[in-house]
């Protein structure tokens, strides 16, 4: 356990940059909880009045002030509850959302190259899994936590007050038991990761079996997939066979001697005993036994909130790790107009490949259409990922403008630059939304001038919804040559300097390339722009033509 | 587990119900000889008058207990006094028991008598009377 | 369409599978029975217990109530320990009985079902929804016919105790429960609302994670920042009123709670003066009212479920009625040798939709090979898939080698003809492991002379194991290529004399496709082969074609002729 509070301590003091305002939420929670603590031990009180007053002697008078004192009590430990709730939610709110939007923002700070490596899955639990194990310090790991270690002290010592001998019985019990607890979930889960590996491997094979239906009936195996279905069931079989004992042990008859045997017979008995030599009132024996099942409750809230918090402490390092990132932004200047490209003995491999670029030297000004035509593999998406910044080159430089790269803020550059590939991202929103994505300034009037240079806007107006249609995942609603054009539209309404347009229509059926030709020809005459393709219509637009060859 | 013992294991345990139907059986039958064995008192509690070495309970009852239990404050003393069949003495309406010990601590008008009217089994006491003591 | 289940037509749907275990089911419910006995008179007992400690300190009595409580608990603990054994007999046995005959009609069940076949469902189905039969008759049989009779005993048990407390449970413990349930389903619609848009979230999150390159090469950040924030702001706002609703809903159980305690403490207290109490009686009182109002939640829980179950009880129910191949009725043994096949006045049409073919005939020689063209829906893929027996036919005849196939065995059949197509076939398990699906038995060198003809040779070379070399999810990753390899390989170790070659669109890049159809030129040779072809490389790789639309035989000739002359063959491939 020790650990674990040093942990806690670490974590609160990571947490505190982000806890501006809320800081006072946190200590009223804290002194409401003492509260709290209090009313806990003052209820069994209450019930032992009642025994020994009402019930024992018979005396009804005495009734009516345990009956007050019990709704005051309530009523006071319901009114910190709507409290604590509600400082609660403000502090969790704010402290999840502060974090969240760093690991946000830190998302679109990262160096491009690492795009490739990253995994949508790991920034998915990122953002959500980590964060969600984050936000429960709030209260469940801290607060909550500490209610319960302190109702265990208050009432481990408060036991051994009353009546040592009942106390020493009982103490000896608690360990029992959780040691028992122990040992049994232990070993129930190793059982459980042996049994995971066996279901993965059943999962897999059952959805191969499944899909792939028409080469198992050609092949004739179904009957051979009757026996391994059968194995893998027979395995199954063992691994429950197994659980199941240890399953009912932990979770059913140890409780229940527990409950039974050691609270209710093993206490009384005693107590009866010690009744009997008048060492000990009923009334006593009675809140001695609330009380020990009070120690017991917080006990197992102790260890279960402790055993919670070892299952996500991964989760809570891995959140830091990503959080302690810093990108600073560096003083790198700002460019408002891209007016030339310039690349300068450029050099680049892939990690443990071969040079793929080798010493190249270009320059493209405003106003010209140049080709980049070569073979695949050649390095023609290579070039254009180095020369937008997506890519760092190994030696050379890239000028903008007559500036060094290096020197500029990549989001600036990217502000100017109309990068179109063919894997080019729309969104399941409306036409209108994912044109202004781009721009959100855009008027209705510059979308429907931009649509119309893009040669999309007749199909838009042809659409029932208009602007507002929405166009599923990825735009899939759309055809790949209207994507194109969409994704064109969006450009235009950027206004940028440089458009790029890579392997734009080598997917596309001869019509809708033709149409996103005209379209590109209808961009102004003033900007750069640069196409990589390797069909004769779409080089033919172009006043220079790159040629890029493997060495 | 060796598959031998593994089969045994899940013939008696799951399988036959054999084992199982016996276990209840037995539990069932040892309850039922320890609560029918075993008898308890009913108790109910009256007012007494004390006199001097005397105790007078105002009630007609025809059983002959071999103990009272005389107090003040349940919570506090309860004095189990035990009584010889001879001190035992009927007067109208009343009982009369006369004990040896001084009774002058009960000075207080207020004194409850616990006394014993019939024996029950434990069985008729739990699973027939629902834990209630008459 | 299947029907409906209800309430007993499920009792009688999984009736075949109960009589089968009905001992263990009874020993079950005995169990369960038993362990219900004991938490009604385990209270008594302790109470008793109590009250002769409390009052009258009779050592020998205590001691003797002592034992039988001692007894009592440890009879609990046996039922327990021997019924849970039973459930996991049960659930292993009984579970494993159903899954088996679903998985069985799923491996033999016919063609165009398994075509339209939702995989993630199914499995769900086979895996989790078979032991929701077993909870069905546990929980909504069993357990909802103990509870039953346990609230019985409990309300006679408490009458006895004195008929106040009887009136007092029978009107708060309806109100306690009442009130349970309604914030429940406030609760849950709360929970669902937060889950509806948590999804939305979901979706909107994957979509921009995966775009993030291109959120910052259009300098979207600030636009998507700002989706972002409204997202956050909804959920947060949800989040709220579901904890709200929470604590309100804590907040008014226990004041009802409190409300009867302080009724029941009032009562106790009033008898008390009377003399009728003792502390024992109180704690019977207490315990009971708990228990009782546990019981009574059961059953309305046990409702909802019930309703839930059932549906899911649908579904296996709907697998079970799956249509089978057990309808085909050929029995002989297909012999091929040359490989002629002849479609003679075919009909067939899908269920629920138009005629597809109608009076359809084709004559194919041995050893030719043929590629079927035509757009998506003219029926070539149903056509070749007839040989193998997926589809049967409403009229006419299907003759290989002068046999009619509709009076051999599926297995026959089967074995006389190959299959490769574009989703291959791959278990997790060795090179060898499955290539051994292509014939049990064959030795390694048959293996690796089947994997040269299929160009996997050099491959296989480079690997340190061969060809026990781990492939699948945990072993080495097989490209697109490599993977029609293994399906090649297998059809050189099946060697059918017929082959149907269903190409799908796309997946393969331009260079891949020339190294592949090298490999399919070699394996075609010598045999019957229907190519599937959406390429025009696939084509000339035939030496005829048949153009197909809409189910009709629109021409049918030598490839090199179709090309040149055909127009529809030309528009078809926009061949200018």
């Amino acid at each position: 356990m020790l650990p674990l509070i040093k942990y806690r301590y670490y974590v609160l003091h990571k947490i505190k940059p982000f806890t501006k305002g809320i800081k006072k939420f946190f200590f009223i929670n804290i002194l409401l909880s003492i509260v709290l603590i209090a009313t806990e031990f003052m209820v069994p009180l209450l019930y032992k009045e009642f025994i020994e007053e009402t019930i024992i002697m018979g005396r009804f008078e005495t009734f009516l002030p345990i009956v007050i004192g019990y709704i005051l009590i309530h009523a006071c430990v319901i009114g910190i509850q709507y409290i604590k709730n509600y400082n609660n939610n403000r502090i969790q709110n704010h402290v999840t959302f502060q974090v969240k939007f760093r690991v946000w923002r830190n998302l679109f700070r990262v160096k491009f190259s690492e795009y490739e490596h990253s995994n949508i899955g790991d920034s998915k639990m990122h953002l959500e899994d980590d964060v969600t194990a984050l936000s429960n310090f709030s209260s469940y790991y801290t607060i909550e936590y500490l209610i319960h270690f302190v109702t265990m002290v208050v009432a481990i010592c408060v036991l051994f007050m009353m009546e040592w001998r009942l106390a020493l019985f009982s103490a000896t019990c608690i360990p029992l038991t959780l040691g028992i607890d122990y040992v049994l979930s232990k070993r129930e889960m190793k059982l459980n990761s042996e049994q995971r590996e066996n279901d993965q491997s059943m999962n897999t094979w059952l959805y191969h079996s499944l899909k792939g239906w028409k080469e198992i009936k050609a092949l004739n195996l179904e009957s051979r997939q009757k026996l391994i279905f059968t194995q893998y069931i027979k395995k199954y079989a063992s691994y429950y066979a197994k659980w199941i004992h240890y399953w009912t042990l932990r979770a059913l008859i140890i409780p229940k001697i527990r409950n039974d045997f050691f609270m209710k017979f093993g206490l009384y008995f005693i107590g009866g005993l010690l009744i009997m030599n008048n060492k000990m009132s009923i009334g006593n024996l009675l809140v001695f036994a609330t009380y020990f099942e009070l120690l017991t409750n917080a006990i197992i809230n102790v260890s279960t909130i402790d055993s919670d918090l070892h299952g996500k402490k991964t989760y809570i390092d891995r959140l830091f790790d990503v959080l302690s990132k810093e990108y600073p932004e560096s003083e790198a200047m700002t460019l408002p107009e891209i007016t030339s490209i310039q690349l300068k003995d450029v050099h680049y491999s892939y990690p443990d490949q071969e040079e793929i670029l080798h010493g190249i030297n270009l320059k493209f000004e405003q106003g010209e259409r140049v080709a980049i035509v070569g073979k695949s593999g050649c390095g023609k998406s290579t070039l254009l990922k180095v020369m937008t910044g997506m890519l760092e080159p190994r030696s050379g430089n890239i000028f903008y403008s007559g500036v060094d790269l290096s020197r500029l803020k990549l989001s600036s550059i990217h502000k100017k630059l109309g990068f179109i590939m063919q894997s080019n991202h729309l969104y399941n929103m409306s036409i209108r939304e994912n044109l202004r994505l781009g721009n959100s300034k855009a008027t209705q009037e510059d979308m429907i001038e931009a649509c119309k240079k893009a040669c999309i806007f007749d199909y838009i107006m042809s659409l029932p919804d208009g602007f507002e249609t929405v166009i599923g995942e990825g735009g899939s609603k759309l055809s790949g040559g209207q994507r194109q054009r969409i994704i064109l539209a969006r450009t235009f309404l950027r206004d940028v300097d440089v458009y790029i347009l890579d392997e734009v229509t080598s997917a596309l059926d001869q019509y809708s390339e033709k149409i996103i030709n005209d379209a590109i020809a209808n961009i102004s005459s003033d900007k750069i722009v640069i196409i990589v393709a390797h069909r004769e219509s779409s080089i033919e637009l172009c006043n220079r033509v790159i040629h890029l060859e493997q060495a | 587990m060796k598959k031998k013992t593994a089969n045994l294991y899940v013939k008696m345990t799951a399988k036959s119900p054999v084992l199982f139907l016996n276990l209840i059986c037995f539990s069932i039958l040892i309850l039922l000889y320890l609560t029918l064995s075993t008898k308890v008192d009913v108790i109910h509690t009256y007012h007494v008058i004390l006199e001097d070495h005397k105790i007078i309970i105002p009630e007609t009852i025809h059983y002959r207990p071999d103990k009272i239990y005389l107090y003040e404050n349940r919570n506090k003393e309860v004095n189990c006094i035990k009584v010889n069949p001879n001190d035992l003495s009927y007067r109208d309406n009343a009982i009369v028991i006369s004990i040896n010990q001084d009774l002058f601590d009960y000075e207080v008008t207020n004194i409850k008598v616990d006394m014993p009217v019939k024996e029950i089994t434990l069985f008729e006491r739990v699973f027939l009377h629902g834990g209630k003591n008459e | 369409m299947n029907k409906k289940l209800t309430y007993f037509s499920t009792i009688k749907f999984l009736s075949k599978y109960i009589k089968a275990y009905k001992i263990n089911y009874f020993l079950f419910g005995i169990g369960w029975f038993f362990d219900i006995v004991l938490k009604l008179y385990t209270p008594i007992m302790f109470a008793v217990m109590i009250d002769e400690i409390v009052y009258y300190r009779n050592i020998s009595v205590f001691l003797r109530i002592s034992v039988a409580f001692a007894i009592m608990l440890l009879f609990a603990c046996i039922v327990h320990f021997f019924t849970q054994a039973q459930y996991a007999y049960l659930e292993i046995m009984y579970s494993f009985d159903i899954k088996k005959d679903i998985f069985h009609k799923l491996q033999y069940a016919k063609a165009d079902y398994l075509s339209y076949l939702e995989t993630g469902d199914a499995m769900n189905t086979l895996q989790y929804y078979t032991s929701e039969c077993m909870n069905f008759v546990i929980r909504n049989i069993i357990h909802t016919f103990n509870n039953f009779l346990a609230l019985v005993f409990y309300i006679i048990n408490i009458f006895i105790i004195g008929w106040q407390f009887g009136i007092l449970m029978l009107i708060g413990v309806p109100i306690s429960v009442y009130t349970t349930t309604k914030f429940g389903k406030k609760i849950r619609k709360c929970n669902d609302e937060y889950n509806k848009v948590y999804g939305k979230y979901s979706g909107w999150l994957l979509e921009r994670l995966s775009g993030l390159k291109d959120i910052r090469m259009i300098s979207a950040q600030n636009a998507v920042g700002k989706e972002f924030v409204g997202f956050h702001r909804q959920l947060f706002h949800r989040k709220n009123q579901n904890r709200v609703i929470t604590i309100s809903s804590q907040s008014v159980t226990k004041t009802i709670n409190l409300i009867i305690q302080m009724a029941i403490y009032c009562l106790c207290a009033y008898l008390a003066c009377r003399g009728k109490m003792t502390i024992g009686v109180l704690t019977i009182v207490l315990t009971y009212f708990v228990n009782v109002t546990e019981k009574v939640t059961f059953f309305s829980d046990y409702f909802i479920e019930a309703q839930k179950r059932i549906a899911s009880i649908q579904k296996v129910y709907d697998l079970f009625h799956v249509p089978t191949e057990k309808e085909w009725k050929g029995k002989d043994s297909l012999k091929v040798s040359k490989g002629s096949i002849q479609f003679d006045h075919i009909s067939f049409g899908y269920e629920n939709k138009k005629e597809l073919f109608h009076d359809f005939s084709l004559e194919i020689e041995g050893g030719q090979t043929v590629a079927l063209v035509g757009k998506s829906g003219s029926g070539k893929t149903t056509l070749a898939y007839m040989l193998t027996g997926f589809y049967q036919q409403k009229k006419g005849k299907i003759i290989i080698d002068g046999k009619d196939i509709s009076e051999c065995s599926l297995k026959s059949i089967r074995e006389s003809i190959g299959i490769v197509q574009q989703d291959v076939l791959v278990f997790d398990g060795s090179i060898k492991d499955n290539l051994l699906l292509g014939k049990k038995g064959a030795s390694d060198e048959e293996i690796k002379e089947a994997c040269e003809k299929a160009g996997l040779g050099e491959f296989i070379q480079s690997l340190s194991q061969g060809i026990n070399t781990v492939i699948g999810t945990n072993g080495i990753g097989l490209s697109g290529g490599q993977m029609q390899r293994i399906a090649i390989a297998r059809i050189y170790l099946k060697n059918p004399k017929i082959i149907i070659f269903d190409e799908a669109t796309s997946a393969l890049d331009r260079e891949t496709e020339a190294y592949i159809h090298e490999s399919w030129k070699k394996v075609l040779a010598g045999r019957t082969s229907i190519v599937i072809a959406h390429r025009i490389s696939s084509v000339m790789l035939c030496e005829k074609t048949v153009l197909m639309e809409d189910g009709v035989l629109y021409e049918y000739g030598n490839t090199m002729e179709l090309v040149q002359n055909s127009k529809t063959m030309r528009t078809l491939f926009a061949i200018s």
